[in-house]
């Protein structure tokens, strides 16, 4: 089943593997380096790093973010914020004569995929540094560093450095920074906000052999609350120390080889798809420790921008991603959620409403870290609104909750801590939907996903999955509140969903039909930000999205809506959809796909494919897009690949695009590990266990071969 | 040391140009020189010079040769000249200041007759329109960290229209606040620089801001070359424009 155990590589050896590294030049300038710092960033899911150990250009935001470890933001600035870490040191190589501030330039940076090494050599093969970095896959916040140099080279600076936020961004004045030595090579440093400090221990040692100048760094970084974190960094740097740096790169290698061969995805035929999904896999796999909790941002720890805050890209982009490849990460993502719930539950209550209510963008307490105003592109003050409006959060991390337990068959966990995640967030909508005269049941006032209709009554997406939701967890109280079971079924069978028998499409709001009909994709190219092209007035009043809502139905609870919608709504939403939203082609390449348009849909996914790998939004610098990477993955497996897990059974129905000629999909089900080979006429299902599958409307169990002929899908 | 060298005429506009060529000698701590071509019926060049503290060299020939080649000289860094007509209520400028705006590879500082000039006698509130091109912030950096170590409060504006629009906006209340950050780390990396985005006509909204903002001097990279439909934001900023706007050409 293992893919590649050829992991050893000497350092003095490029790295270079066909489909496996991501490559970028400092000497590029056509892109921001920050491009290149955030693309390289590596993490572990408890400590980030922006990649990139020898240049320090103007501008390069230097950044070491911990999970977790946030403060209130700069003067003026009431936004809680990821607070910056101690940064490490450049590992600038200089020559005898030159000053120390000089850097080197022309290093070639290399990230490999498959076993989460960043390395640096330089692009000429000149003078200069080699070097290579890793955040540790087995030893929770440990960064190690090694670089070597010619004989005439020499090292500069101490191990650890006040954040560098950049030249624009002046070193943060909310937070206070401290360091001292500690004896015998090793360093501290600390950052503190007004409510958490990041800690950071270091040991370095450098020497010469026969080659030249050597040195080697291993880093540990805590983030918290109280003093007892650096003690809990010296002793993990310490406990580090003794393998030494080869056994430290083998075991994180080893670990990296483990995580793909249940997660990697290849694809033939096509190497800017192949490449796309790779790095988006890298950076998802590392986004959530595999212990704890994880509250996994919208850009993760690859750069400040969303203030590291958790919105539903975590739940509904992000976890799937986890559920099916890495569970332990996804079971922490979801053990951020419940470690909050009491927080929702008191947002519930002071609006007057039962159950719990989770906050559109939350940070470390679980309150509504969601900011409440902005300037807009006219340079006025705008308000926003997601925050009191964008309730569908409480849904989706239901969802999650459910979608994990469907892939790992932990329904024990429901009875546990994780079930209040589920009922108590349906207990909101119950105290929450409005019985109007008509006799159905009503949302009013609700932001859908598509955020360019603000404040709409009975968005068809909110009040779907509403309704999947209520119906779900009846079922779980029944046993015990049959009544309460009861009350909630029939909610959700009055509840509206905005469904045009006539037309076989659903209304995405209440007067949605009556509004501007202006289909985006004939007057400009999309993707394109169509409030700024239309300005926000504009767009609230016409039919123009910013990224699927009717259809985001469709995607998460498909069997909530009539047989035959989808294509009706694909037909009629997706010219009407700017994809405004980073989160946007994907998914709509998914939906394209499962109708059966994969090549339709690929034009969609090459968008979402090349959004950070090429800067598409030109705030890659700041963060790379999860959201964006889960909505990739999925589109592979649940689209192009047609892999859907329901009722303990998985269904693979897959519609590939003309381009590709094979898709292999890596994914655990139910603690089975699959390589599902995929071609145009053919399926393979490998499975190192028992597992039951649906494959082309065949049922099948375990390993098994399908092939297609004239008539139609046969096994072997 | 920087030498200003203010080129002026016969016209009206002669004397805010040296008003300005004074005022931005102070703000850059550098001399400030002035040039008269005489044609015809001259004005009194030297009272005008005692005006504002400023020697005058009265020279003779064409005053296109004669300024271009003034402009050559290696101590000249920065040439000041007037725009003076008005024609249907939009001020233009002459064939003399339009060739010496495309001849002289330096920066050159438009004065409009009408002037406002700050009261400070410095140039301290400086906008300066970003598109987000190599070549047009190449053009304006060199003149943005003199000014930034005079003193002056930078100001950029990025204009969106239908030819730069962000593809994707996220979240609204965090993607301004990215985007504004990546685009001034990547186009203007100077401490302390505020960006301001605007979306439509680009010079009428670069105008507004210098409104809104005070400011008092308009910083613009340009390619030098205004022929045809060419360097139309630049025409119109030269034509409307109250406060005065110094062309730095793009270097390559």
């Amino acid at each position: 089943m293992a893919i590649d155990r050829a992991i050893d590589r000497p350092i003095d050896r490029p790295m270079v593997r066909p489909g496996w590294t991501v490559i970028r030049h400092d000497l590029d300038t056509t892109t921001s380096p920050r491009v290149h710092d955030a693309l390289f960033a590596l993490s572990d899911g408890t400590v980030g790093v922006r990649g990139g150990l020898g240049s320090a250009a103007p501008g390069r935001a230097w950044l070491t973010l911990v999970a977790g470890a946030f403060g209130v933001g700069p003067d003026g600035d009431t936004m809680v914020r990821l607070l910056p870490g101690p940064s490490l040191t450049p590992l600038a190589v200089l020559a005898a004569d030159e000053d120390e501030r000089t850097p080197r330039p022309s290093t070639q940076w290399t990230l490999d995929l498959r076993s989460g090494v960043l390395e640096g050599r330089p692009a000429d093969d000149g003078h200069g540094m080699s070097s290579i970095r890793f955040v540790s896959l087995t030893r929770p916040g440990l960064v190690a560093e090694r670089a070597t140099g010619g004989p005439q080279l020499r090292w500069s600076g101490c191990p650890l450095q006040a954040p560098q936020m950049g030249a624009t961004e002046p070193l943060a004045a909310w937070a206070t920074y401290c360091d001292g030595e500690l004896g015998d090579g090793v360093w501290w440093a600390e950052t503190r906000s007004d409510r958490a400090r990041i800690v950071a221990v270091s040991r370095q040692r450098s020497g010469t052999d026969p080659n030249g100048v050597w040195l080697e760094r291993l880093s540990v970084f805590r983030g918290g609350t109280d003093d007892s974190r650096r003690y809990g960094a010296e002793r993990a740097l310490s406990e580090a120390t003794g393998p030494g740096f080869d056994d430290l790169l083998a075991e994180h290698r080893a670990a990296w080889s483990r995580r793909w061969d249940a997660a990697d995805i290849e694809i033939d035929g096509d190497d800017g798809s192949q490449e796309a999904i790779r790095f988006a896999l890298f950076h998802l796999l590392s986004c959530a420790p595999t212990g704890g909790e994880a509250g996994v941002g919208a850009r993760g720890l690859s750069g400040p921008a969303y203030a590291g805050h958790v919105f539903w890209d975590a739940d509904v982009f992000v976890l799937p991603v986890l559920a099916a490849t890495a569970p332990d990460a996804a079971r922490a993502m979801i053990g951020y959620r419940v470690r909050r719930l009491s927080a929702a539950q008191e947002a519930a209550s002071t609006i007057g409403r039962a159950g719990a209510r989770f906050p559109w963008e939350s940070a470390d307490t679980g309150h509504d870290a969601t900011p409440t105003s902005v300037r807009d592109h006219d340079g006025r003050q705008v308000g926003i609104l997601t925050g009191s409006y964008e309730e569908h959060i409480n849904t989706d991390i239901a969802w999650a909750t459910l979608h994990y337990v469907e892939w790992t068959g932990d329904t024990s966990a429901l009875e546990g801590a994780l079930g209040p995640l589920v009922t108590e967030t349906a207990r909101y909508w119950a105290s929450r939907i409005r019985l109007g005269e008509d006799g159905r049941a009503h949302l009013d006032q609700v932001m859908g996903p598509d955020e360019y209709h603000e404040i709409v009554d009975d968005n068809a997406f909110t009040n779907i999955t509403v309704r999947w939701h209520l119906r779900r967890a009846a079922t779980m109280i029944e046993a015990v509140e049959p009544e309460e079971a009861s009350r909630w079924r029939h909610l959700a069978n009055k509840l509206i969903d905005g469904f045009d028998p006539a037309t076989g499409r659903h209304e995405q709001f209440t007067g949605f039909w009556d509004l501007e009909p202006l289909r985006i994709a004939d007057f400009a190219e999309v993707p394109i930000a169509a409030d700024v092209l239309l300005g926000r007035t504009r767009v609230a009043k016409a039919q123009v999205l910013k990224q699927p809502d009717v259809l985001m139905a469709h995607h998460l609870v498909p069997e909530e809506l009539p047989a035959g919608s989808l294509e009706h709504d694909l037909d009629f939403y997706v010219p009407r959809t700017s994809h405004g939203s980073s989160l946007s082609p994907a998914i709509c390449a998914c939906l394209l796909a499962r109708a059966g348009r994969p090549d339709e849909a690929l034009e969609l996914f090459d968008i979402a494919a090349r959004l950070d790998l090429d800067d598409l939004t030109g705030t890659t610098g700041s963060g790379l897009h999860l959201g964006t990477f889960g909505g990739l993955w999925q589109a592979v497996v649940f689209g192009f690949g047609g892999i859907r897990p329901g009722g303990g059974v998985l269904r693979v129905e897959p519609a590939l695009p003309a381009r590709w000629t094979r898709l292999q999909i890596r994914i655990r089900f139910r603690k089975t590990v699959l390589r599902i080979e995929l071609a145009h006429d053919r399926v393979v299902i490998d499975a190192d266990g028992p597992v039951s599958l649906v494959v082309c409307g065949i049922p099948v169990q375990g390993s098994s071969e399908l092939v297609r002929d004239e008539g139609g899908w046969k096994q072997r | 040391m920087t030498v200003i060298l203010a080129a002026i005429d016969n016209s009206g506009a002669a004397l805010p140009v040296l008003r300005a060529a004074a005022t931005m000698a102070r703000t850059l701590q550098a001399e400030a020189r002035a040039v008269h071509v005489r044609e015809g019926t001259d004005i009194d060049a030297a009272a005008m010079g005692l005006h504002v503290g400023m020697s005058i060299e009265a020279i003779d020939g064409d005053p296109i040769d004669r300024i271009v080649e003034a402009s050559a000289n290696a101590d000249v860094d920065l040439v000041v000249i007037g725009a003076r007509r008005h024609v249907a209520g939009r001020r233009t400028f002459g064939h003399v200041a339009r060739a010496i705006m495309t001849q002289v590879h330096k920066p050159v500082l438009v004065v409009p007759p009408d002037s406002l000039l700050p009261g400070a006698n410095r140039f301290q509130r400086v906008l300066v329109p970003l598109e987000g091109s190599v070549d047009s912030a190449d053009a304006v950096a060199e003149q943005l960290r003199t000014l930034t170590e005079a003193g002056a409060a930078i100001t950029v504006v990025h204009v969106f229209h239908p030819g730069t629009l962000p593809r994707f906006w996220d979240q609204a209340g965090h993607a301004h606040q990215s985007w504004a950050s990546e685009f001034l780390t990547h186009w203007c990396a100077q401490p302390a620089v505020e960006l301001l985005l605007r979306s439509g006509d680009v010079a009428a909204a670069i105008l507004d801001v210098a409104a809104e903002e005070a400011i008092d001097l308009i910083v613009l990279g340009w390619s030098q070359n205004i022929t045809g439909d060419r360097a139309r934001v630049v025409r119109d900023l030269l034509s409307r424009s109250e406060v005065p706007v110094l062309l730095t050409p793009v270097t390559r």
